[in-house]
Protein backbone atom coordinates (compact mmCIF):
# COMPACT_ATOMS: atom_id res chain seq x y z
CA UNK A 1 0.00 0.00 0.00
CA UNK A 2 2.94 2.31 0.59
CA UNK A 3 3.83 2.07 -3.13
CA UNK A 4 0.42 3.44 -3.94
CA UNK A 5 0.82 6.14 -1.29
CA UNK A 6 4.20 7.10 -2.77
CA UNK A 7 2.81 7.27 -6.29
CA UNK A 8 -0.06 9.47 -5.11
CA UNK A 9 2.41 11.66 -3.20
CA UNK A 10 4.46 12.16 -6.35
CA UNK A 11 1.35 13.15 -8.30
CA UNK A 12 0.32 15.60 -5.57
CA UNK A 13 3.80 17.10 -5.40
CA UNK A 14 3.41 18.30 -9.00
CA UNK A 15 0.78 20.79 -7.86
CA UNK A 16 1.43 24.31 -9.12
CA UNK A 17 2.48 27.08 -6.72
CA UNK A 18 -0.13 29.67 -5.72
CA UNK A 19 -0.66 32.37 -8.29
CA UNK A 20 0.62 35.87 -7.60
CA UNK A 21 -1.60 37.83 -5.21
CA UNK A 22 -3.52 34.73 -4.13
CA UNK A 23 -3.80 35.77 -0.46
CA UNK A 24 -4.71 39.37 -1.20
CA UNK A 25 -7.36 38.20 -3.63
CA UNK A 26 -8.68 35.71 -1.09
CA UNK A 27 -9.44 38.47 1.43
CA UNK A 28 -11.17 40.49 -1.25
CA UNK A 29 -13.36 37.50 -2.06
CA UNK A 30 -14.07 36.99 1.66
CA UNK A 31 -15.04 40.65 2.01
CA UNK A 32 -17.20 40.50 -1.11
CA UNK A 33 -19.02 37.42 0.19
CA UNK A 34 -19.55 39.09 3.57
CA UNK A 35 -21.04 42.18 1.95
CA UNK A 36 -23.30 40.06 -0.22
CA UNK A 37 -24.53 38.03 2.73
CA UNK A 38 -25.19 41.17 4.76
CA UNK A 39 -27.03 42.75 1.86
CA UNK A 40 -29.21 39.66 1.41
CA UNK A 41 -29.95 39.45 5.11
CA UNK A 42 -30.78 43.14 5.30
CA UNK A 43 -32.97 42.93 2.22
CA UNK A 44 -34.76 39.89 3.56
CA UNK A 45 -35.35 41.50 6.97
CA UNK A 46 -36.54 44.78 5.55
CA UNK A 47 -38.62 42.90 3.04
CA UNK A 48 -40.34 40.85 5.71
CA UNK A 49 -41.07 43.94 7.78
CA UNK A 50 -42.36 45.80 4.78
CA UNK A 51 -44.43 42.82 3.76
CA UNK A 52 -46.01 42.86 7.18
CA UNK A 53 -47.01 46.49 6.79
CA UNK A 54 -48.08 46.50 3.21
CA UNK A 55 -47.47 44.23 0.29
CA UNK A 56 -47.16 47.15 -2.06
CA UNK A 57 -44.45 48.88 -0.03
CA UNK A 58 -42.15 45.89 -0.08
CA UNK A 59 -41.09 46.31 -3.68
CA UNK A 60 -39.95 49.86 -3.07
CA UNK A 61 -37.84 48.82 -0.08
CA UNK A 62 -36.09 46.06 -2.06
CA UNK A 63 -35.34 48.49 -4.84
CA UNK A 64 -33.67 50.94 -2.49
CA UNK A 65 -30.68 48.66 -1.67
CA UNK A 66 -27.39 48.50 -3.53
CA UNK A 67 -27.72 45.37 -5.58
CA UNK A 68 -24.07 45.44 -6.63
CA UNK A 69 -22.58 45.51 -3.13
CA UNK A 70 -19.99 42.78 -2.73
CA UNK A 71 -20.82 41.03 -5.95
CA UNK A 72 -18.39 38.97 -7.95
CA UNK A 73 -19.04 39.25 -11.66
CA UNK A 74 -17.56 36.31 -13.50
CA UNK A 75 -18.34 35.82 -17.15
CA UNK A 76 -16.76 34.23 -20.17
CA UNK A 77 -17.57 35.39 -23.66
CA UNK A 78 -16.45 33.95 -26.94
CA UNK A 79 -16.19 35.53 -30.36
CA UNK A 80 -15.00 34.37 -33.74
CA UNK A 81 -12.45 36.85 -35.05
CA UNK A 82 -13.37 37.10 -38.69
CA UNK A 83 -11.20 38.80 -41.23
CA UNK A 84 -10.76 38.63 -44.96
CA UNK A 85 -7.03 38.67 -44.35
CA UNK A 86 -5.10 35.64 -43.15
CA UNK A 87 -4.80 37.07 -39.67
CA UNK A 88 -7.10 38.89 -37.28
CA UNK A 89 -6.24 40.88 -34.20
CA UNK A 90 -7.53 42.08 -30.90
CA UNK A 91 -6.38 44.73 -28.49
CA UNK A 92 -5.74 44.56 -24.82
CA UNK A 93 -5.60 47.83 -22.94
CA UNK A 94 -5.09 48.51 -19.25
CA UNK A 95 -4.46 51.64 -17.22
CA UNK A 96 -4.09 52.45 -13.59
CA UNK A 97 -5.93 55.24 -11.85
CA UNK A 98 -4.14 58.55 -12.20
CA UNK A 99 -4.58 61.81 -10.31
CA UNK A 100 -7.07 64.28 -11.83
CA UNK A 101 -5.57 66.68 -14.37
CA UNK A 102 -6.66 70.24 -14.87
CA UNK A 103 -8.01 70.62 -18.39
CA UNK A 104 -9.44 74.04 -19.28
CA UNK A 105 -11.69 75.11 -16.44
CA UNK A 106 -12.23 71.68 -14.89
CA UNK A 107 -10.57 68.45 -13.97
CA UNK A 108 -10.53 65.23 -15.93
CA UNK A 109 -9.99 61.99 -14.14
CA UNK A 110 -8.38 58.85 -15.47
CA UNK A 111 -10.09 56.17 -13.37
CA UNK A 112 -8.05 53.30 -14.79
CA UNK A 113 -9.50 50.38 -16.63
CA UNK A 114 -8.80 47.09 -18.32
CA UNK A 115 -10.51 46.05 -21.50
CA UNK A 116 -10.13 43.89 -24.55
CA UNK A 117 -11.59 44.57 -27.93
CA UNK A 118 -11.04 44.10 -31.60
CA UNK A 119 -10.54 47.13 -33.72
CA UNK A 120 -11.95 46.45 -37.15
CA UNK A 121 -10.46 49.66 -38.49
CA UNK A 122 -6.95 48.42 -37.96
CA UNK A 123 -7.22 45.89 -40.73
CA UNK A 124 -8.92 46.69 -44.00
CA UNK A 125 -11.69 44.26 -44.73
CA UNK A 126 -12.25 43.05 -41.20
CA UNK A 127 -15.88 42.16 -41.02
CA UNK A 128 -16.58 42.90 -37.41
CA UNK A 129 -16.08 45.86 -35.18
CA UNK A 130 -16.20 44.99 -31.53
CA UNK A 131 -14.75 47.81 -29.49
CA UNK A 132 -14.69 47.23 -26.62
CA UNK A 133 -16.03 43.79 -25.94
CA UNK A 134 -15.28 43.26 -22.33
CA UNK A 135 -13.76 45.34 -19.58
CA UNK A 136 -13.76 46.76 -16.10
CA UNK A 137 -13.55 50.34 -14.90
CA UNK A 138 -13.44 51.57 -11.32
CA UNK A 139 -16.72 53.39 -11.61
CA UNK A 140 -20.09 52.31 -10.30
CA UNK A 141 -21.24 49.15 -12.12
CA UNK A 142 -18.05 49.51 -14.12
CA UNK A 143 -17.88 46.07 -15.65
CA UNK A 144 -19.33 45.63 -19.06
CA UNK A 145 -19.74 42.83 -21.54
CA UNK A 146 -20.83 43.48 -25.07
CA UNK A 147 -23.14 40.60 -25.70
CA UNK A 148 -24.41 41.87 -29.03
CA UNK A 149 -21.55 40.41 -31.05
CA UNK A 150 -19.81 38.03 -28.67
CA UNK A 151 -21.84 35.33 -27.03
CA UNK A 152 -21.78 34.58 -23.34
CA UNK A 153 -20.14 31.20 -23.05
CA UNK A 154 -21.30 28.68 -20.50
CA UNK A 155 -17.86 27.10 -20.45
CA UNK A 156 -15.15 28.81 -18.50
CA UNK A 157 -11.49 29.26 -19.22
CA UNK A 158 -8.97 29.17 -16.41
CA UNK A 159 -7.85 32.39 -14.77
CA UNK A 160 -4.17 31.66 -14.77
CA UNK A 161 -0.96 32.79 -16.33
CA UNK A 162 -0.44 29.31 -17.77
CA UNK A 163 3.22 29.83 -18.64
CA UNK A 164 2.83 33.17 -20.44
CA UNK A 165 5.84 35.49 -20.21
CA UNK A 166 5.42 38.51 -17.96
CA UNK A 167 5.11 42.00 -19.41
CA UNK A 168 5.83 43.45 -15.99
CA UNK A 169 4.09 45.15 -13.13
CA UNK A 170 2.33 48.39 -13.97
CA UNK A 171 2.00 50.80 -11.06
CA UNK A 172 2.52 54.47 -10.40
CA UNK A 173 6.27 54.14 -10.83
CA UNK A 174 6.24 55.43 -14.39
CA UNK A 175 4.88 52.32 -16.02
CA UNK A 176 1.13 52.93 -15.98
CA UNK A 177 -0.33 51.82 -19.28
CA UNK A 178 -0.53 48.66 -21.34
CA UNK A 179 -1.67 48.79 -24.93
CA UNK A 180 -0.90 45.70 -26.98
CA UNK A 181 -2.21 44.27 -30.21
CA UNK A 182 -2.28 40.51 -30.52
CA UNK A 183 -2.41 38.78 -33.88
CA UNK A 184 -4.12 35.45 -34.32
CA UNK A 185 -5.17 33.40 -37.32
CA UNK A 186 -8.36 34.52 -39.00
CA UNK A 187 -11.51 32.81 -37.78
CA UNK A 188 -9.91 32.05 -34.43
CA UNK A 189 -12.45 31.59 -31.69
CA UNK A 190 -11.43 33.85 -28.85
CA UNK A 191 -12.56 33.11 -25.30
CA UNK A 192 -12.37 35.98 -22.84
CA UNK A 193 -13.07 35.54 -19.14
CA UNK A 194 -13.40 38.54 -16.86
CA UNK A 195 -13.81 38.17 -13.12
CA UNK A 196 -14.47 41.40 -11.28
CA UNK A 197 -14.79 41.79 -7.53
CA UNK A 198 -16.99 44.78 -6.80
CA UNK A 199 -16.39 46.75 -3.65
CA UNK A 200 -19.08 47.80 -1.20
CA UNK A 201 -19.98 50.82 -3.34
CA UNK A 202 -20.36 48.63 -6.41
CA UNK A 203 -17.13 49.75 -8.08
CA UNK A 204 -14.59 47.18 -9.26
CA UNK A 205 -11.93 46.64 -6.59
CA UNK A 206 -9.99 44.14 -8.66
CA UNK A 207 -10.32 42.19 -11.86
CA UNK A 208 -8.69 39.28 -13.60
CA UNK A 209 -8.87 38.87 -17.31
CA UNK A 210 -7.79 35.82 -19.29
CA UNK A 211 -7.88 35.34 -23.03
CA UNK A 212 -7.44 32.08 -24.85
CA UNK A 213 -7.76 31.35 -28.52
CA UNK A 214 -7.87 28.49 -30.97
CA UNK A 215 -9.62 25.17 -31.29
CA UNK A 216 -7.66 23.74 -28.40
CA UNK A 217 -7.53 27.08 -26.62
CA UNK A 218 -4.03 28.19 -25.80
CA UNK A 219 -3.33 31.08 -23.45
CA UNK A 220 -2.79 34.50 -25.06
CA UNK A 221 -3.18 37.09 -22.33
CA UNK A 222 -3.64 37.20 -18.57
CA UNK A 223 -4.01 40.38 -16.52
CA UNK A 224 -4.55 40.80 -12.80
CA UNK A 225 -5.75 44.34 -12.27
CA UNK A 226 -6.55 46.76 -9.47
CA UNK A 227 -7.14 50.50 -9.94
CA UNK A 228 -3.64 51.24 -8.67
CA UNK A 229 -1.58 48.31 -9.89
CA UNK A 230 -1.76 45.54 -12.45
CA UNK A 231 0.38 42.72 -13.78
CA UNK A 232 0.17 41.53 -17.35
CA UNK A 233 1.30 38.39 -19.12
CA UNK A 234 1.04 37.94 -22.87
CA UNK A 235 2.06 35.55 -25.61
CA UNK A 236 4.68 36.46 -28.21
CA UNK A 237 1.84 37.19 -30.66
CA UNK A 238 1.13 40.39 -28.72
CA UNK A 239 3.16 43.50 -29.52
CA UNK A 240 3.04 47.02 -28.15
CA UNK A 241 0.77 49.24 -30.22
CA UNK B 1 -18.75 62.68 26.80
CA UNK B 2 -22.19 64.18 26.88
CA UNK B 3 -23.59 61.05 25.34
CA UNK B 4 -22.13 58.96 28.18
CA UNK B 5 -23.52 61.29 30.84
CA UNK B 6 -26.96 61.29 29.27
CA UNK B 7 -26.92 57.56 28.88
CA UNK B 8 -28.36 56.45 32.21
CA UNK B 9 -27.96 52.75 31.38
CA UNK B 10 -24.36 53.11 30.20
CA UNK B 11 -25.32 51.73 26.83
CA UNK B 12 -23.15 54.12 24.83
CA UNK B 13 -19.98 53.08 26.61
CA UNK B 14 -21.14 49.47 26.46
CA UNK B 15 -21.70 49.66 22.73
CA UNK B 16 -18.25 51.13 22.14
CA UNK B 17 -16.64 48.37 24.20
CA UNK B 18 -18.70 45.77 22.38
CA UNK B 19 -17.62 47.19 19.02
CA UNK B 20 -13.98 47.17 20.16
CA UNK B 21 -14.31 43.57 21.29
CA UNK B 22 -15.88 42.62 17.98
CA UNK B 23 -13.10 44.34 16.05
CA UNK B 24 -10.47 42.49 18.10
CA UNK B 25 -12.33 39.25 17.59
CA UNK B 26 -12.40 39.82 13.83
CA UNK B 27 -8.65 40.50 13.77
CA UNK B 28 -7.89 37.44 15.82
CA UNK B 29 -10.22 35.31 13.69
CA UNK B 30 -8.41 36.49 10.62
CA UNK B 31 -5.02 35.73 12.19
CA UNK B 32 -6.18 32.29 13.27
CA UNK B 33 -7.51 31.60 9.80
CA UNK B 34 -4.31 32.79 8.15
CA UNK B 35 -2.36 30.43 10.39
CA UNK B 36 -4.71 27.59 9.55
CA UNK B 37 -4.36 28.23 5.82
CA UNK B 38 -0.58 28.53 6.09
CA UNK B 39 -0.41 25.19 7.92
CA UNK B 40 -2.62 23.23 5.56
CA UNK B 41 -2.33 25.05 2.26
CA UNK B 42 0.67 23.22 0.74
CA UNK B 43 -0.87 19.81 1.45
CA UNK B 44 -4.35 20.90 0.36
CA UNK B 45 -2.91 22.25 -2.87
CA UNK B 46 -1.42 18.87 -3.73
CA UNK B 47 -4.57 16.98 -2.81
CA UNK B 48 -6.80 19.38 -4.75
CA UNK B 49 -4.50 19.02 -7.75
CA UNK B 50 -4.68 15.23 -7.59
CA UNK B 51 -8.45 15.42 -7.16
CA UNK B 52 -9.07 17.91 -9.98
CA UNK B 53 -6.40 16.68 -12.37
CA UNK B 54 -5.89 20.24 -13.56
CA UNK B 55 -3.33 22.77 -12.41
CA UNK B 56 -5.36 25.73 -13.65
CA UNK B 57 -8.37 25.06 -11.46
CA UNK B 58 -6.50 24.57 -8.17
CA UNK B 59 -6.24 28.25 -7.22
CA UNK B 60 -9.89 28.98 -7.98
CA UNK B 61 -11.14 25.99 -6.01
CA UNK B 62 -8.88 26.66 -3.02
CA UNK B 63 -9.87 30.31 -2.97
CA UNK B 64 -13.54 29.38 -3.09
CA UNK B 65 -13.02 26.83 -0.30
CA UNK B 66 -11.18 29.24 1.98
CA UNK B 67 -13.73 31.99 1.35
CA UNK B 68 -16.49 29.56 2.36
CA UNK B 69 -14.55 28.31 5.35
CA UNK B 70 -13.63 31.66 6.91
CA UNK B 71 -17.10 32.78 8.06
CA UNK B 72 -17.70 29.34 9.57
CA UNK B 73 -14.39 29.13 11.45
CA UNK B 74 -15.15 27.52 14.83
CA UNK B 75 -13.88 29.24 17.97
CA UNK B 76 -11.65 26.28 18.69
CA UNK B 77 -10.89 22.80 17.46
CA UNK B 78 -10.71 19.70 19.62
CA UNK B 79 -7.50 18.56 17.98
CA UNK B 80 -5.31 19.10 14.99
CA UNK B 81 -7.03 16.17 13.32
CA UNK B 82 -10.41 17.80 13.88
CA UNK B 83 -9.09 21.02 12.36
CA UNK B 84 -7.73 19.19 9.31
CA UNK B 85 -10.95 17.21 8.84
CA UNK B 86 -13.01 20.42 8.98
CA UNK B 87 -10.88 22.10 6.30
CA UNK B 88 -10.59 19.02 4.06
CA UNK B 89 -14.34 18.60 4.20
CA UNK B 90 -14.87 22.06 2.72
CA UNK B 91 -12.12 21.70 0.13
CA UNK B 92 -13.39 18.31 -1.01
CA UNK B 93 -16.97 19.60 -1.29
CA UNK B 94 -15.67 22.41 -3.50
CA UNK B 95 -13.58 19.98 -5.59
CA UNK B 96 -16.59 17.72 -6.08
CA UNK B 97 -18.76 20.70 -7.02
CA UNK B 98 -16.17 21.85 -9.54
CA UNK B 99 -15.83 18.37 -11.06
CA UNK B 100 -19.60 17.96 -11.29
CA UNK B 101 -19.92 21.42 -12.83
CA UNK B 102 -17.26 20.49 -15.36
CA UNK B 103 -19.03 17.23 -16.15
CA UNK B 104 -22.21 19.18 -16.92
CA UNK B 105 -20.39 21.87 -18.85
CA UNK B 106 -17.07 20.63 -20.23
CA UNK B 107 -14.19 23.09 -20.04
CA UNK B 108 -13.06 24.97 -23.09
CA UNK B 109 -9.46 24.88 -21.99
CA UNK B 110 -7.10 21.97 -21.99
CA UNK B 111 -7.59 21.28 -18.32
CA UNK B 112 -8.29 17.60 -18.31
CA UNK B 113 -5.75 15.38 -16.63
CA UNK B 114 -2.87 17.79 -16.82
CA UNK B 115 -0.70 15.62 -14.65
CA UNK B 116 -0.59 13.07 -17.42
CA UNK B 117 1.41 15.34 -19.68
CA UNK B 118 4.56 15.48 -17.60
CA UNK B 119 5.79 12.11 -16.38
CA UNK B 120 8.06 12.21 -13.35
CA UNK B 121 11.14 10.15 -12.36
CA UNK B 122 9.26 6.89 -12.66
CA UNK B 123 7.29 7.53 -15.79
CA UNK B 124 5.87 4.05 -16.17
CA UNK B 125 4.26 3.53 -12.78
CA UNK B 126 3.31 7.14 -12.09
CA UNK B 127 1.88 7.67 -15.53
CA UNK B 128 -0.22 4.55 -15.20
CA UNK B 129 -1.45 5.51 -11.73
CA UNK B 130 -2.20 9.06 -12.85
CA UNK B 131 -4.18 7.92 -15.85
CA UNK B 132 -6.21 5.44 -13.79
CA UNK B 133 -6.75 8.09 -11.10
CA UNK B 134 -8.08 10.47 -13.74
CA UNK B 135 -10.39 7.75 -15.05
CA UNK B 136 -11.81 6.86 -11.63
CA UNK B 137 -15.31 8.06 -10.81
CA UNK B 138 -14.93 11.25 -8.78
CA UNK B 139 -16.47 9.68 -5.67
CA UNK B 140 -13.90 6.85 -5.71
CA UNK B 141 -11.09 9.30 -6.39
CA UNK B 142 -12.10 11.35 -3.36
CA UNK B 143 -12.11 8.30 -1.10
CA UNK B 144 -8.75 6.94 -2.24
CA UNK B 145 -7.08 10.35 -1.90
CA UNK B 146 -8.46 10.94 1.57
CA UNK B 147 -7.47 7.51 2.85
CA UNK B 148 -4.33 6.60 0.92
CA UNK B 149 -2.83 10.03 0.35
CA UNK B 150 -3.95 12.18 3.28
CA UNK B 151 -4.20 9.31 5.76
CA UNK B 152 -7.71 9.75 7.20
CA UNK B 153 -9.38 6.65 8.61
CA UNK B 154 -12.68 5.29 7.32
CA UNK B 155 -14.76 7.09 9.95
CA UNK B 156 -13.23 10.48 9.25
CA UNK B 157 -13.51 9.96 5.49
CA UNK B 158 -17.15 8.99 5.86
CA UNK B 159 -17.82 12.16 7.85
CA UNK B 160 -15.93 14.36 5.37
CA UNK B 161 -17.77 12.98 2.36
CA UNK B 162 -21.07 12.51 4.22
CA UNK B 163 -21.42 8.89 3.17
CA UNK B 164 -21.78 5.67 5.22
CA UNK B 165 -18.63 3.90 6.39
CA UNK B 166 -19.51 0.84 4.28
CA UNK B 167 -19.66 2.97 1.16
CA UNK B 168 -16.17 4.30 1.94
CA UNK B 169 -14.90 0.73 2.20
CA UNK B 170 -16.47 -0.42 -1.04
CA UNK B 171 -15.37 2.63 -3.02
CA UNK B 172 -11.87 2.36 -1.62
CA UNK B 173 -11.67 -1.31 -2.52
CA UNK B 174 -12.79 -0.64 -6.09
CA UNK B 175 -10.36 2.25 -6.49
CA UNK B 176 -7.41 0.42 -4.93
CA UNK B 177 -7.94 -2.62 -7.11
CA UNK B 178 -7.71 -0.56 -10.28
CA UNK B 179 -4.79 1.53 -9.03
CA UNK B 180 -2.83 -1.52 -7.85
CA UNK B 181 -3.19 -3.18 -11.25
CA UNK B 182 -2.00 0.03 -12.91
CA UNK B 183 0.94 0.29 -10.52
CA UNK B 184 2.03 -3.31 -11.11
CA UNK B 185 1.64 -3.01 -14.86
CA UNK B 186 3.57 0.26 -14.84
CA UNK B 187 6.40 -1.27 -12.84
CA UNK B 188 6.71 -4.28 -15.11
CA UNK B 189 6.79 -1.96 -18.16
CA UNK B 190 9.73 -0.08 -16.62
Amino acid sequence: MSDLHDALERIASDAPPAREGFSHELWQVVQARKCRTQFRLRSAMVGFIALGITAGGAAGVFASGDANAGTIVDKTISCRLSSTLTSASFRIDADIKEPPERVGGGFTEQPGDVWVGTDGLMYAGASKLLTPTVGAKPVRSGSYFDETVCGISRSRIALSRAGLPSLGVFSDAGNTQLSDTCSVASNTVLSVRLRVILSKGGTPASAQLAIRGGKRPHPLVFVTWTPTRFTAYAAAACVHS
Amino acid sequence: MEAVVNDAWGLTAGTAAFERARALEAVSARRRFEGLVARHSPRLRGVAFAMLGAADAVDDVLQDSFARAYPKLPRRFESERHEAAWLYKIVFRCCLNELRRRRRRPEVSVLATEYLSEPTDEPGADFAVASVLADLPIEQRAVVLLVDLVGFDYEATARILRIPRGTVASRLNAARTRLRVALEEGETDV
